[in-house]
């Protein structure tokens, strides 16, 4: 089976922008319609790694900016080159996890069974990167301090039964410093030491410059935004993993078939023969209407039906 | 550009009145009575911008439903998607680039005519440019990205503004909140906006906010442009501490770029901050006015402005932030030397 997988947060429903909108009394238990319709949707489309859509998360590091100890809710901030905009964390004091952050966050009970679960997080260097660090002495201390805080909610979600952990990265996919890069990956070794299958997503940037160096990464697959980094850069490159082909666009409507998608997936395979691939979208699919996020969804499915009966 | 110093001026829209949208949402109202209560809205707020002490105005945008929307539903080749997220609760419709873009018609005659009937100061009209309708829409069209904003700009924006200078608009505000997004195409929104200015005969100035990098990408590029003046947002990143100095008005130091790079184009000078209640004092007003002369050394390249539309606060606390630049920039004036 090809193993596929969907990143991040997904967007939401017509009837759940307008309930939002006018803070509806019954909006929790809207969530979790919306949310079990979506998972269904996934499972039913084939994905082998379901995900809870994030739906109540209204950024990448909302649930952590409003409960982590030492970190408060600062101004809008642009979300890297987007129309798009995040609360900025204000480290103002030790960082410390004053419970499990994601427990009324990630819809676990709506997991079905047979399929693996899979949860998305904020990388350590991203968290550190996208905050205003008014406490720490340097960024670094920041990371290290996340990655500690990442570690305990990773042992907690996966006593819950989560097998999979992804950590988002798109300031990791930016940064250009050996140095940082390295260091970032120890960061990602001690926030991931509990997960059993663990993956890093790189997207907003090119990073065939850094790909050797994330391929150190004590991860078992590394995605990649195929819409910033193209794979031709990639050539020659010994990839050791299982390579996460984000190659479905989650920033336009336009549509890819099917067959284009498994057509890039067996081109990249060819080109970097990784130890395996799941396919996934480049990044979140947020940016684009739901409509078209559930189509390519089953696009997603669909071509790994055509990978599998070629035996991909 | 107009020889007085320290022109008022505002951006963009204001909070439409209750009882517009209220019958704008009410379905037994006729075409006719929709129409009545746009121009009422219209005429109330080029009335109360004249009355503050504007001296350059518009209609606050009371016919326009949003900035992107509205030109959006009126060129051929776009069709919306649905809404995706600004932030938080807050969405936006983003339509699809599907064909070929086509200028259909004047979509801004009927408000340009109707503010030129009413206003007694200076008219300016605000339109949406060229990279930020590319930057804001899905592109299934064209083969890049600079394909569909020079399309903007030739097919559509260009023709917009030839007719809207034909029916008399002598200065034209280009909104390009985008601009600074993508510093990496900064070539292309220069070359957008050039190839929509180039050889008419009018008074542009482009409008950009929240750009989230100080407006540091602007240059050098920015230099080569075709613009009369830069209209920014500086007050939101700026202390409320009254004083010249560079420390008080950290928030001004992208003035500093202008000054080195040799820019001759005005300033629109953003001295309140929009996306707070709070009213600012027209003292702070009139320090940052004057540490802009300061740093750019001649008071005719200062206009003052909020430092964006005033559409998110209440219509009460909108005035009430105008009142406030129109007092600061007459202590500017006076503090100045400058006639009244």
């Amino acid at each position: 089976m090809v193993e596929s997988r969907i990143t991040g947060i997904y967007p939401r429903s017509e009837t759940l922008i307008e309930a939002t909108r006018r803070y509806d009394k019954k909006l929790p238990e809207l969530f979790v319609k919306e949310k079990r319709k979506i998972i269904a949707h996934q499972a039913k489309s084939g994905i082998t790694h379901v995900s809870d859509p994030l739906l109540d998360w209204d950024d990448m590091l909302r649930p952590f900016t409003e409960s982590l100890g030492g970190v408060e809710r600062g101004p809008l901030n642009r979300f890297y080159e987007n129309n798009t905009f995040y609360r900025q964390p204000i480290i103002k004091g030790e960082i410390s996890r004053k419970g499990p952050i994601t427990k009324d966050r990630i819809a676990l009970k709506l997991f079905p069974k047979g399929k693996k679960w899979k949860v998305d997080l904020p990388d350590p260097y991203t968290f550190a990167d996208l905050s205003d660090n008014r406490f720490y002495k340097k960024k670094e201390d920041i990371v290290f301090a996340f990655a500690e805080v990442l570690a305990e909610e990773v042992d907690w979600l996966a006593k819950q039964g989560v097998t999979s952990f992804q950590l988002n990265a798109p300031s990791l996919a930016l940064a250009n410093d050996p140095n940082t890069i390295k260091q970032a990956g120890e960061a990602i070794r001690v926030a991931l030491k509990k997960s059993s299958e663990s993956a890093v997503h790189f997207y907003f940037g090119d990073i065939s410059k850094n790909i050797d160096r994330f391929l150190d990464y004590r991860v078992d697959m590394i995605g990649i935004d195929f819409r910033s980094t193209k794979l031709e850069r990639l050539k020659g490159t010994s990839f050791t993993k299982r390579l996460g082909c984000g190659y479905v666009n989650a920033q336009n409507t336009k549509m890819e078939t099917p067959k284009e998608i498994a057509d890039f997936v067996i081109k990249a395979k060819e080109m970097l023969s990784p130890r395996s691939i799941a396919v996934m979208p480049n990044l979140d699919f947020e940016f684009i209407p739901q409509p078209f996020a559930s189509r390519k969804v089953s696009n997603i499915g669909k071509a790994c039906k055509i990978l599998e009966a070629e035996k991909i | 550009m107009i020889d007085r110093p320290l022109l008022i001026q505002e951006i963009g829209s204001v909070k439409k009145p209750e009882w517009l949208v209220s019958t704008l949402k009410n379905k037994n109202a006729t075409a006719e009575q929709k129409e009545k209560a746009r121009d009422d809205a219209a005429y109330l707020n080029i009335r109360m911008f004249e009355d503050i002490g504007l001296d350059i105005v518009y209609d606050g945008e009371a016919r326009r439903v949003e900035m992107y929307e509205y030109p959006a539903k009126n060129i051929h080749g776009m069709l919306f998607s649905g809404r995706v997220r600004s932030w938080d609760n807050r969405y936006y419709r983003k339509a699809r680039v599907i064909d070929k873009l086509q200028y259909v018609k004047c979509y801004h005659i009927d408000e340009l005519k109707f503010v030129k009937d009413h206003a007694k100061k200076i008219v300016k009209i605000p339109i949406t440019g060229p990279y930020t309708m590319a930057d804001w829409s899905y592109n299934e069209y064209y083969s890049t990205k600079e394909d569909l904003v020079m399309d903007f700009a030739k097919k559509v924006i260009r023709p917009l503004v030839k007719d809207l200078v034909a029916s008399g608009a002598q200065i034209v505000q280009i909104d390009e909140p985008a601009a600074t997004t993508h510093p990496s195409e900064m070539r292309v929104f220069v070359d957008a906006f050039n190839e929509v200015v180039k050889g008419i005969n009018a008074i542009f100035t482009c409008h950009i906010c929240y750009s989230g990098n100080n407006y540091a990408s602007l240059f050098p590029a920015a230099t080569e442009m075709k613009c009369d003046q830069f209209a920014l947002e500086f007050a939101n990143r700026d202390t409320w501490e009254l004083g010249v100095s560079d420390e008080k008005r950290i928030g001004y130091s992208a003035l500093k770029l202008f000054r080195e790079y040799g820019s001759k184009a005005g300033i629109g000078l953003g001295v309140s901050d929009v996306h707070v209640d709070k009213v600012e004092d027209p003292k702070l007003v009139r320090d940052r006015i004057l540490y802009a002369v300061k740093v750019l050394g001649d008071p005719k390249l200062v206009y003052t402005n909020p430092d964006c539309g005033l559409r998110t606060r209440s219509r009460e606390i909108a005035f009430a932030k105008l009142q406030a630049i129109a007092e600061g920039t007459v202590m500017a004036r006076k503090h100045l030397g400058i006639p009244a």
